[in-house]
């Protein structure tokens, strides 16, 4: 230590030695002989501190990093950054247009200027922003993050439109040093281009990832299948992880020639009897005669979990509120492809499903069959499931199917392609008793987005004409799908959202309507800036 | 008319000002607009119809809503429409708008002729002396109280400072105001907030504290100091300028000045904008200081990055920083070309040379050229030269600052301080940007 320092810490009363050390500067003060020791300490002080600032010399500059590629997409437009600044100001209070802002500088082939990268880099950690951030981010972008840890996930992009045909030539780099979600994009480019690499792929991180990654690993992987992944996802059939072998025994499920899926037919038709109505009883074959169906079910819950059931995914522990057999019902038909069951009984979806409604355990059986709609994806089966629980009366009828309706419809509904969900939830704006069923709100959120102008319009004129209302029954739907609807519509329905304006009143309640429609249309307003300064537009439902 | 949305952010009052005039930055809510070269104008629809101008030569507004702050979210919110672009169609200004400048000009011209009676003014040189002896002698008892007070921290030892909390700096700071020496009042509220922080704090404050003590000595040997530092003594000390006298100084350089950067600072009731200035043409720098008070707009709207065809009227000292804007004959919105910059060698050597003249010179500004950035994990940045030499980073706008260079050499505006520099902008594709300026 210093010292000058040091006497000064210890205070000048107790210092043993008081002198001055040796300096140019302290010589200067020495010869001050009319000032006292603290004095001379405190001048002595000053006019080192002045010579060390003033003659502070420069260091050898440490290792430089190389500097950044050349950008390849130009920057967009300085209105366009503006507004993105602006959003980007005020953190996730407005994410959903802050990932349409970057889908539409993406679109139109550009990246953030690079006085953005920062901010928007420290964004908070949300997956659906950051997978859109990362096609904005550019050359800079990418070559900013790899000076701060925080920003590590931003180092690696996999542009789907630039990998249309091959993997990219930094393939290996990513897969090694890529955070997880740039990995499962590069698993999902795989499987379109390398499918023996994507199999190499996961093998390689089975015993090194946590269960939450795998997950997400096999999710991507399971994508587009074949006979050839079999030797990759059944050993995954005895992972320690329930919902791995789960989705395991989902994906070779949806393989035609694998034995898991032939082992589950056989069992499922083991336990759902098909039957003409004409062998039946009295009472049926009437029913049939006068146009009733033709089939009808006997429905067995298994007793037993037989050993290779459990080899095969089936659980044995049910959900609370599930009993055991009915759960294994469940899971043994949510693993057939629907298909299979209209083959067997020359039904038509919606026909099987009312057999279903009415046989014994037939709520269970509809619930297996619409788990394994969603699996297999089968389009006509989740309209008719869709069409089949919005039907049901769901205060007769105390199942607990019946309880789970609004959850089930709103997998169907986010299931099901725009074209088929959008005329169904339209049909329902009308009703507001159906909104007894299905929460409004929770049903526009799971739409895909920018719905298509036709449904934005069918809403708008629903919207609107709450908004002239003061006292209404659907009011609380109206209100509350507002901010959803704000971020939904496409660009060719904002004048639509604009031109009307709320009539304005006396009534204190139809004040506060007031005031919810004018933000709805700020948001809308916003969106225009945006798009006009981005000068692109989002693909468009409408085109669907 | 060119303006940034920067630029118009850097002239609102605060945050929600700033927010709501945004919202007002669409065509909907106005109607009337437009601009000649001299004004911009619109009319906005809120409780009433608010009329807002803009005087674009000196960027005066004027607004018709009775809002407290200034400028309103009505003329925050024409300008971000402006600066939008597209929006505002070049008309012939209508009545309200012309009035309302002939108004300014008449009053400006008035405010011209006041200053000038004011200079000729006769004083009362007794009464004048009488003040000064007064104010000399209460000074004086202030400082000698002041050097007791450091000497007895001397003695006792600055390790006890240790577990003294603010108040016992407030106490010797409320004892300078007293004694009409506000410059040293502040000085040694700054002492306080060096205790404790950082391993290094002992010395740190003890070289504070000499410099401190170098300054009392000064002010003692005043007579035996050549003008223009005893001038700079005087001011470190606390006696103010009259602005009259910085222009009668007769120190005034006309040029081009390009504003490298500006730094807000804030308390309960005062703000205070930093605006360092370059000459353009004689390479000059000048440090132009402002004060609000509350939510009030400062006197000039100075904007970052923005030049500014004028004089500066510089303060008396031996090494002259501080000025004051005269003369404003417009603005230009940006400034392209080559800015004349150094090494970091001839940044210090500049510095010392700055540090003989007036050793109580806290920020000079340097303009290096082919700067690069070294970013580090833990340790300070450094920013190096083309001969290789470094010197130290002050971190805040260093990740957009490297985000602007993208790791290749820029010249780059800041402020040295001794120890570390400070930037303030850079020149990226041939136009300078200023780095937002933070509260400091």
């Amino acid at each position: 230590m210093n010292p000058l320092v040091q006497q000064a810490l210890v205070g000048t009363a107790k210092a043993s030695g008081s002198a001055l050390p040796d300096h140019p500067a302290t010589r200067l003060v020495s010869l001050r002989n009319d000032l006292g020791t603290e004095a001379r300490l405190l001048l002595s002080a000053g006019t080192m501190a002045l010579a060390d600032r003033a003659g502070i010399m420069p260091v050898n500059a440490p290792g430089l990093p190389e500097p950044a590629a050349d950008e390849t997409c130009g920057v967009c437009s300085p209105a366009g950054a503006a507004i993105v600044a602006d959003l980007v100001s005020r953190g996730l209070s407005d994410q959903a247009i802050l990932i349409e802002a970057f889908e539409l500088i993406h679109a139109a082939g550009q990246v953030l200027p690079p006085a953005l990268l920062a901010p928007a880099l420290d964004l908070p950690n949300r997956r659906e922003l950051r997978a859109a951030l990362r096609g904005v981010l550019g050359e800079r972008g990418r070559w900013m993050a790899q000076f701060n840890e925080a920003w590590h996930w931003a180092r690696h992009f996999v542009d789907d439109a630039q990998h249309a045909e091959r993997l990219p030539t930094d393939a290996e780099t990513i897969w090694q040093e890529g955070d997880l979600a740039a990995r499962v994009e590069l698993l999902k480019l795989a499987r379109r281009h390398d499918r023996p690499k994507s199999r190499e792929w996961l093998a390689g991180v089975w015993n090194v990832e946590k269960a939450d990654a795998r997950g997400r690993l096999l999710e991507a992987f399971a994508m587009e299948l074949s006979a050839d992944d079999l030797p990759s996802l059944e050993p995954i059939l005895k992972d320690r992880s329930a919902a791995l072998r789960g989705q395991a025994a989902q994906a070779l499920a949806r393989i035609d020639q694998s034995p898991l899926a032939e082992r589950m037919k056989a069992r499922a038709d083991g336990l759902i009897l098909i039957s003409s109505a004409k062998s039946a009883g009295f009472g049926a074959k009437l029913k049939s005669l006068l146009g009733g169906p033709a089939v009808r079910l006997e429905i067995t819950l298994p007793d037993e979990l037989a050993k290779d059931w459990l080899a095969d995914g089936i659980e044995a522990k049910p959900p609370q509120g599930v009993g055991e057999r009915a759960f294994r019902l469940m899971q043994i038909v949510s693993l057939v492809s629907p298909r299979h069951w209209q083959t067997r009984s020359g039904l038509a979806p919606a026909d099987f499903l009312a057999v279903a409604a009415n046989a014994e355990h037939g709520d269970t059986l509809i619930e297996g069959l619409t788990t394994a709609a969603l699996v297999f994806g089968s389009t006509d089966w989740l309209a008719a499931l869709w069409d089949q629980l919005l039907a049901a009366d769901a205060m007769a009828n105390q199942t607990r199917l019946a309880r789970n309706r609004i959850a089930r419809l709103q997998a169907v509904l986010a299931a099901l392609p725009p074209a088929e969900a959008e005329p169904r939830l339209a049909q329902l704006l009308g009703s507001s008793a159906n909104w007894e069923t299905l929460n409004l709100s929770a049903a526009l959120e799971v739409l895909p987005r920018p719905w298509s102008e036709s449904f934005a319009g069918q809403y708008l004129r629903w919207f609107w004409k709450g908004a002239s209302r003061t006292q209404s029954g659907d009011l609380h739907n109206w209100s509350t799908s507002m901010a959803i609807a704000a971020v939904a519509i496409p660009q060719a329905s904002f004048g639509e959202a604009l031109r009307q304006r709320p009539r304005v009143s006396e009534q204190e309640t139809h004040q506060f309507w007031v005031k919810q429609c004018e933000g709805f249309q700020d948001v809308v307003r916003l969106r225009q800036r945006l798009c006009d300064a981005l000068g692109q537009t989002r693909q468009e439902n409408s085109a669907r | 008319m060119e303006l940034t949305v920067e630029q118009v952010s850097a002239l609102a009052p605060d945050a929600s000002a700033l927010a709501a005039g945004k919202k007002l930055a669409t065509p909907k809510d106005w109607r009337s607009t437009g601009h000649d070269q001299r004004s911009l104008w619109g009319e906005c629809q809120g409780s009433a119809l608010y009329q807002v101008k803009v005087d674009l030569a000196a960027l005066a507004y004027n607004c018709t809503c009775p809002s407290r702050k200034l400028p309103c979210k009505h003329v925050l919110g024409l300008l971000l429409l402006a600066a939008g672009g597209g929006h505002i169609v070049t008309a012939e200004s209508p009545e309200w708008v012309t009035s309302w400048l002939a108004k300014r000009s008449e009053t400006s011209k008035k405010k011209e002729e006041k200053r000038q009676a004011v200079d000729t003014k006769p004083v009362d040189p007794e009464a004048q002396a009488k003040r000064a002896v007064k104010r000399y002698a209460n000074v004086g008892d202030g400082i000698a109280q002041l050097e007791l007070w450091m000497t007895d921290l001397v003695r006792g030892g600055l390790a006890e400072l240790d577990c003294k909390g603010v108040a016992f700096w407030q106490d010797q700071a409320r004892r300078l105001v007293n004694a009409q020496a506000k410059g040293l009042a502040t000085r040694v509220e700054k002492l306080g907030e060096l205790v404790g922080t950082g391993s290094d704090w002992p010395a740190r404050l003890l070289a504070e504290l000499g410099l401190l003590a170098l300054l009392t000595q000064a002010y003692g040997r005043l007579a035996q100091l050549d003008a223009p530092l005893a001038a700079d003594v005087r001011q470190l000390i606390g006696w103010t300028v009259d602005e009259n006298e910085v222009r009668a100084g007769g120190d005034v350089t006309s040029d081009r000045w390009l504003v490298l950067g500006q730094l807000l600072e804030e308390d309960d009731r005062v703000r205070v904008q930093r605006n360092w200035l370059l000459g353009l043409s004689t390479g000059r720098t000048a440090l132009v200081l402002q004060f609000a008070f509350g939510k009030g707009p400062f006197p000039a709207a100075i904007l970052p990055a923005r030049v500014i065809e004028g004089g500066v009227a510089f303060y008396a000292s031996a090494c002259p920083q501080r000025g004051q804007i005269v003369e404003r004959a417009g603005d230009q919105p940006s400034f392209t070309g080559r800015l004349a910059a150094g090494t970091i060698a001839d940044m210090l050597s500049t510095a010392a040379d700055a540090l003989a003249r007036q050793p109580w010179l806290g920020r000079t500004v340097a303009l290096l050229a082919e700067a690069r950035l070294a970013p580090a994990k833990e340790a300070a940045w450094q920013i190096c030269d083309a001969a290789r030499q470094a010197v130290p980073l002050v971190r805040g706008s260093h990740w957009t600052l490297l985000a602007l260079s993208g790791g290749r050499p820029l010249t780059i505006a800041g402020l040295w301080d001794g120890a570390a520099l400070e930037p303030l902008g850079a020149m990226v594709d041939g136009t300078y940007l200023a780095l937002a300026g933070t509260a400091r």
